[in-house]
């Protein structure tokens, strides 16, 4: 081995895990060990003599090679991720350094490249991706997954449900969720939106009519009400309905019947009502606005789910999410965002949350061209300074804001954010809590 | 394919009558250049359709561009190496099969070898 230094080289490069391969200065192949032989399925055999770009095959070869980076510059690369395409046609996952090679003199004689399979690591990542979703909603933020716990309860039972919350942060997922999971998932399930017809055609449009009720009523009119029967009716936007509406609503909900308009006998309803509202309903009653006993027929089991300004660590995850699908639905291939474009959608304040940012993503698969979406690509509205949400005193909006910011500097990294900021990671957490950013 | 930037083009008239087709040199100089708009599968496999291109001759290529391009009705001659003059010889003559690897032959001039999937 004294005599054969080169085979001791071998052994040593072949007992590493990770891959490891050297060129010389015209990027030919020098040395492949036997770990880049099995993550890129190519022997060393067969690489050696070859182009590096012409064996390895990763995304950053033609554009972006680090190995000439490090030519370049004389500097190592260290962890950069990129893709590789092994054999089969499959982009592997892995962490790429390099550095050069230097003679007695300083001479630059080649680079080494050294190269980790993150396979194992993705599919980590993407079973922590399908822990953090739940019938189609996306969250790890700790309310919501107190939230994902208490609703398969909620669904075998067949009491009223109040979802609150601001618009745009799925009541219409969470009421389609308990609808899933109910027994009575088999029957139908009818979404109404109260804001949205006049309160005489609401009427008609929950209740029914029949045959001559009023002039242009030729025949008989099944409501949304007879429509879900057997099944769940959910019914958004419940606060914007008239008084007089909210006194037949109450009867649904006390006796479970109703009358179509022009019926001269009640029908029966076997229907579960979930009903969601982004107004305050508590202030609406002590207002006068809504009905105090309806408000409690409706109010049996409360869900109220929080904005996505209080959940700012569902970002990324919902940005992976809909960023997948729009792929899927517009035949793009995006991987994803850079850290400046993220940076920029996590410190966004997302007035209208979830919705919101599934139009911002939208937006930017119709201006990306390329695989990565760059803050370019996304809203102006997004790039322009942020006005406080004021809450309560300047001095409060102010922590509140910086606490936001600096956290999406560090993509929710609080132990780095704490460090930022000179305070204690405990301190940290206790304003997080206070501010409902926790 | 799925990172390449740059495509060179070889149109019909270099093969059947020019230098290609009759066994002559073919310099990556001497082909056109073309740039596409998008890179994704589908929309690259479209432009590509849409200008005419018939075969598609490249490196590394992912199973969802492989796909694209076969239901865009284009031939693909993928995972091949070695320069583009080579490559091109070997085209002319039938002999160019997926995977293939054309090597440098010995010339009294040296060629530039430029990398990516062209």
């Amino acid at each position: 081995l004294v005599k054969r230094p080169e085979l001791q080289w071998k052994k040593i490069l072949d007992s590493i895990a990770d891959g490891v391969f050297t060129v010389d200065t015209q990027m030919r192949l020098t040395s492949f060990n036997r770990a880049a032989e099995r993550i890129t399925g190519v022997s060393a055999e067969e690489a050696i003599g070859q182009y590096c770009f012409e064996v390895f095959r990763a995304n950053i070869c033609e554009s972006n090679c680090a190995l000439r980076q490090s030519f370049e510059t004389g500097r190592e690369i260290v962890g950069l991720r990129v893709d590789v395409l092994g054999r089969d046609g499959h982009h592997i996952p892995i962490s790429v350094s390099t550095a050069v090679l230097r003679d007695e003199s300083g001479n630059i004689t080649g680079g080494v490249e050294t190269f980790r399979d993150l396979s194992t690591e993705e599919e980590l990542r993407k079973e922590i991706a399908r822990r953090y979703t739940w019938q189609d909603i996306i969250s790890k933020n700790h309310k919501m997954q107190a939230i994902f716990d208490i609703l398969p309860h909620v669904a075998e039972s067949e009491s009223t449900v109040l979802v609150e919350g601001e618009s745009g942060t799925g009541k219409e997922l969470v009421a389609r969720a308990i609808h899933n999971l109910s027994p009575r998932s088999q029957g139908p399930y009818v979404a109404v939106n109260c804001a949205a017809l006049p309160d005489t055609l609401l009427e008609s449009e929950l209740f029914g009519y029949l045959k001559g009720a009023f002039t242009d009523a030729k025949k008989d009119k099944p409501g949304r009400f007879a429509l879900a029967e057997g099944g769940t009716i959910f019914l958004d936007e419940v606060g914007s309905i008239s008084a007089a509406l909210q006194v037949k609503l109450l009867r649904v909900t006390q006796e479970r019947q109703y009358e179509p308009l022009g019926a001269v006998r009640p029908l029966k309803a076997d229907v579960r009502i979930v009903a969601a509202t982004n107004r305050d309903l508590a202030a609406l009653v002590e207002e006068g606005l809504f009905r105090d006993d309806l408000y409690y027929r409706l109010n049996v089991v409360r869900i109220k789910l929080p904005p996505l300004r209080e959940r700012g660590e569902d970002v990324p995850l919902l940005v992976t999410h809909f960023i997948r699908r729009f792929n899927a639905k517009q035949h793009k291939e995006i991987a994803g965002v850079s850290d400046e474009a993220l940076a920029m959608l996590m410190r966004h304040s997302w007035p209208g949350n979830v919705r919101e940012l599934e139009n911002a993503v939208e937006h930017a698969f119709v201006m990306c061209r390329g695989e990565t979406i760059l803050p370019e690509h996304l809203p102006q509205e997004l790039s322009a300074p942020q006005e406080a949400v004021p809450r309560g005193s300047p001095l409060v909006s102010a922590e509140q804001e910086a606490l936001r910011r600096v956290l999406a500097e560090h993509s929710g990294n609080r132990a780095a954010a704490a460090r930022q900021l000179g305070v204690h990671r405990s301190t940290l957490w206790r304003k997080l809590k206070r501010h409902g950013l926790a | 394919l799925d990172c390449a930037s740059r495509f060179l083009l070889l149109e019909p008239d270099a093969l059947d009558g020019g230098q290609a087709g009759q066994g002559g040199q073919v310099n990556e100089a001497d082909l056109d250049e073309l740039y596409l708009d998008c890179r994704a599968p589908h929309g690259m496999a479209e432009q590509l359709r849409h200008l005419g291109v018939a075969v598609v001759i490249c490196g590394g290529v992912s199973e969802v561009y492989e796909q694209r391009l076969k239901a865009a009705g284009l031939d693909l001659i993928g995972w091949v190496s070695g320069p583009v003059g080579e490559i091109i010889k070997a085209y002319c003559r039938g002999t160019l099969q997926p995977g293939q690897r054309c090597p440098q032959r010995r010339r009294r001039r040296g060629r530039a070898h430029t990398p990516g999937g062209s």
